[in-house]
C-alpha cells in the first residue's frame, strides 16, 4: 500500500497497483523513497481524490468491458466544472497520468469547439 | 518534533516537543506517567494508532513534525466505524464526541465542508462568538479532510441559505445562491451589513451584490477596493444575472436562470437534512447543474477578470496551463477550431500559427496527398484556407436560402457566403482567456490572418 499525503494535508492509502498508474509516482517507487508516504505539493485533497477515484477504475483488468470503462469516463469527466478540470489536467500532468491528461484535453477540446 | 496533542473529549490542545526517535508507548507515557496503557492515539479520530512492534518510531508510523494527534483514554474512542457524512443532520453521531446542541452547530460543520481559506469571515467567527464553535471550526476541517466532499456543494448552499436567506421569495432564493457560488469561489461580499440577512421579495427592479477578494481586502486605508458587482433582474420566468468588473465596461459574463428550474431544487435543498450520496440522483444532478452554471458561467470569468485587473494569479483556466499542454489541446481540435482559437489572444495567435499544426489540419481534412509535393517551406495555414473556401463554396452556393443551420457547426451565413480574408479588421477583441472567440470581419467566424492585437 502506498501513502499519498495532498498539499492540504489529507492522506490517502491505495494500493500499489492503482499508484503506479502515475509514472511520476513509479519513478519515486522505483528509487525507493515511499517509506513515509509520497507528499504531493501540487495537488490538493480535492483532485487528488478525483484522481484516485479515476486510477481505482482503470487499474489493470477493468473490472468491465472497454465499452463501460469509456461510459465511465464519459459521466466522470462530464460531471465536472471548469475549475476542477483545469486542476485535473494540471495534477494529470505533473503525476504523469497519460490516459486521465489525453482524457481531460479531449474534453477541453470538445468544449471549445 | 513538535506535535500537538489533542483531547478527543475534551478538546483541550497541548503543543510539545517530541524526541524523532521517539516510540508510540513513550508518546503515551507523556500523556499519562501512571498509566500509559489506557491511552489511546489516533491521527484522524476514526482508527487508532497503534505500532506493529514496541520499537517503532514515531516517524516510522508516518507521523512528522507539527502533526495533530487526538488521545482519549476511553478504549473505544477511535473504533473505526461508518463514517457516514450524514453527521450533518440532527442526528449527532455520538462516537464523534460532538454533542449536538442545536441546529446551529451542525450548520458550521457544514460550512467547515470547504477549505478553511475560502471563509476567512466564518473563520474569523462572523457571528459565532463562542469559542467552542471556533474549535468546531477547526475540527470540521479535520472532517473535511477525511475526504468525501462530494456532498459540499449542496450542504455549502443549505447552511449559506439558512445564515443568510431573510425569506423565501424566489428571487432571494436565486440571488442567495449565487451568492453561495461566490462565496465558494473565493469572492467576499462588500456590501455594508453583511451579517445581516438578505430580503428581495420588495425589490422591484434589480438586485446587486458587490464583491472582492481577500488578498484585495485593504485593512487600514479606506481608498476603494477593486471589486465586481454581480446584479439580478427579475424578468418573469427568468431572472438574470450578470456580473460587471468596478470601472470597465467589458462584456459581461452572464447567465438565465429559470426559476421553475431551480427554485423547487433549491427549496429542497433548505428542508433535507441527508443528502444521497450517488450522483444519479436527480436532484443531486440538478444543484450541481445549478452550481456548474453559475460557476462556470460568471463566478469564474469574474474570478479571472478580477485577478488580472488587479495583478494576482488567476484561477486554473486555459491560459495558466503549460503551454506544450496548449498545444495538445489544439491539436484536437478541428481546422476551423484552430483559427478561432487564433483570434483570442496573442499567446493563442502565436501557438496557434505553429505551421507543423496546420500542416496536420490541411492533410487530414483535406485528405489530399498532393500537399506534400513541395519540401521546403509551404504556408499550410494558406492552404487550409484556401481548401476550407472551395469546401464552403460547394456546400453554400451564393443565393442558397442561407438562414438555415448547416450539419457542419457552422454560423449562419447572412451576408457573403464567401469570407473576407484580407484586410485585418482595425477593432480589437477584447480579452477573453476561454474559447468561442467573435471576429467581427466576414460573416465567418473564422479569420486565418486576423491581426487582432497586431
Amino acid at each position: 500500500m502506498i501513502v499519498l499525503k495532498s498539499s492540504d494535508g489529507e492522506t490517502f492509502e491505495i494500493e500499489e497497483a492503482v499508484a503506479l498508474q502515475s509514472q511520476t509516482i513509479a519513478h519515486m517507487v522505483e528509487d525507493d523513497c515511499v517509506e513515509n508516504g509520497i507528499p504531493l505539493a501540487n495537488v490538493t485533497g480535492e483532485i487528488l481524490a478525483k484522481i484516485i477515484e479515476y486510477c481505482k477504475k482503470h487499474v489493470e483488468g477493468g473490472g468491465g468491458s472497454e465499452e463501460e470503462l469509456k461510459i465511465w469516463d464519459k459521466e466522470f469527466i462530464e460531471n465536472i466544472d471548469q475549475s476542477t478540470l483545469f486542476n485535473l489536467i494540471l495534477a494529470a500532468n505533473y503525476l504523469n497520468i497519460k490516459t486521465l491528461l489525453d482524457l481531460t484535453c479531449q474534453r477541453v477540446a470538445d468544449m471549445i469547439s | 518534533m513538535k506535535l500537538r496533542l489533542r483531547c478527543h473529549e475534551t478538546r483541550e490542545t497541548l503543543k510539545l516537543e517530541f524526541a524523532d526517535t521517539g516510540t508510540l508507548h513513550d508518546l503515551r507515557r507523556r500523556i499519562s506517567v501512571s498509566d500509559p496503557s489506557s491511552v489511546h492515539l489516533s491521527l484522524n479520530r476514526k482508527d487508532e494508532l497503534l505500532s506493529p512492534s514496541v520499537d517503532d518510531t514515531l516517524r516510522s508510523l508516518g507521523v512528522t513534525s507539527g502533526d495533530l494527534i487526538y488521545y482519549s483514554l476511553d478504549h473505544s474512542a477511535f473504533v473505526a466505524s461508518d463514517h457516514d457524512i450524514g453527521l450533518a443532520s440532527s442526528s449527532g453521531e455520538a462516537h464523534q464526541g460532538l454533542a449536538p446542541s442545536g441546529d446551529s452547530l451542525h450548520d458550521s460543520m457544514g460550512i467547515g465542508f470547504v477549505e478553511a481559506d475560502l471563509n476567512p469571515d466564518l473563520a474569523e467567527g462572523s457571528g459565532m462568538e463562542d469559542a467552542e464553535a471556533m474549535d468546531v471550526q477547526e475540527i470540521d476541517v479535520e472532517i473535511a479532510a477525511a475526504g468525501k466532499k462530494r456532498l459540499s456543494e449542496p450542504l455549502f448552499l443549505k447552511n449559506t441559505l439558512l445564515e443568510k436567506s431573510g425569506d423565501t421569495s424566489e428571487l432571494t432564493l436565486l440571488a442567495m445562491s449565487v451568492h453561495a457560488v461566490m462565496l465558494e469561489s473565493g469572492f467576499l461580499l462588500l456590501n455594508s451589513g453583511s451579517d445581516d440577512k438578505f430580503s428581495f421579495s420588495k425589490e422591484l427592479l434589480s438586485v446587486s451584490l458587490k464583491y472582492t477578494l481577500l488578498e484585495l481586502v485593504n485593512p487600514k486605508g479606506s481608498s476603494t477596493v477593486e471589486s465586481v458587482t454581480v446584479q439580478f433582474q427579475s424578468l418573469g420566468r427568468v431572472v438574470v444575472v450578470y456580473g460587471s468588473l468596478s470601472g470597465s465596461s467589458q462584456s459581461v459574463p452572464w447567465v438565465y436562470l429559470d426559476k421553475h428550474r431551480f427554485v423547487p431544487v433549491i427549496d429542497l435543498v433548505m428542508d433535507t437534512l441527508k443528502f444521497e450520496k450517488e450522483g444519479s440522483s436527480v436532484f443531486y444532478r440538478e444543484v450541481f447543474m445549478f452550481w456548474r452554471m453559475v460557476k462556470d458561467g460568471l463566478a469564474i470569468p469574474l474570478l479571472i477578470r478580477l485577478c488580472d485587473k488587479a495583478g494576482l494569479e488567476p484561477p486554473p483556466c486555459l491560459m495558466v496551463i503549460p503551454t506544450e499542454l496548449k498545444m495538445k489541446i489544439l491539436e484536437s481540435l478541428p481546422g476551423v477550431s484552430v483559427a478561432k482559437m487564433a483570434c483570442v489572444c496573442t499567446e493563442m495567435r502565436y501557438l496557434a500559427s505553429d505551421n507543423d499544426l496546420w500542416k496536420q489540419k490541411y492533410l487530414k481534412e483535406s485528405k489530399n496527398l498532393f500537399g506534400m509535393e513541395a519540401g521546403e517551406s509551404v504556408n499550410w495555414k494558406e492552404k487550409f484556407a484556401t481548401f476550407w473556401r472551395r469546401k464552403v463554396r460547394t456546400t453554400f452556393p451564393v443565393g442558397l436560402n442561407c438562414s438555415r443551420r448547416s450539419s457542419v457547426r457552422f454560423p449562419p451565413l447572412l451576408r457573403d457566403p464567401v469570407p473576407w480574408f484580407g484586410q485585418p479588421a482595425p477593432r480589437g477583441l477584447g480579452r477573453r482567456p476561454w474559447g468561442r472567440a467573435r471576429c467581427n470581419h466576414g460573416a465567418l467566424n473564422f479569420c486565418p490572418r486576423c491581426n487582432h492585437h497586431g
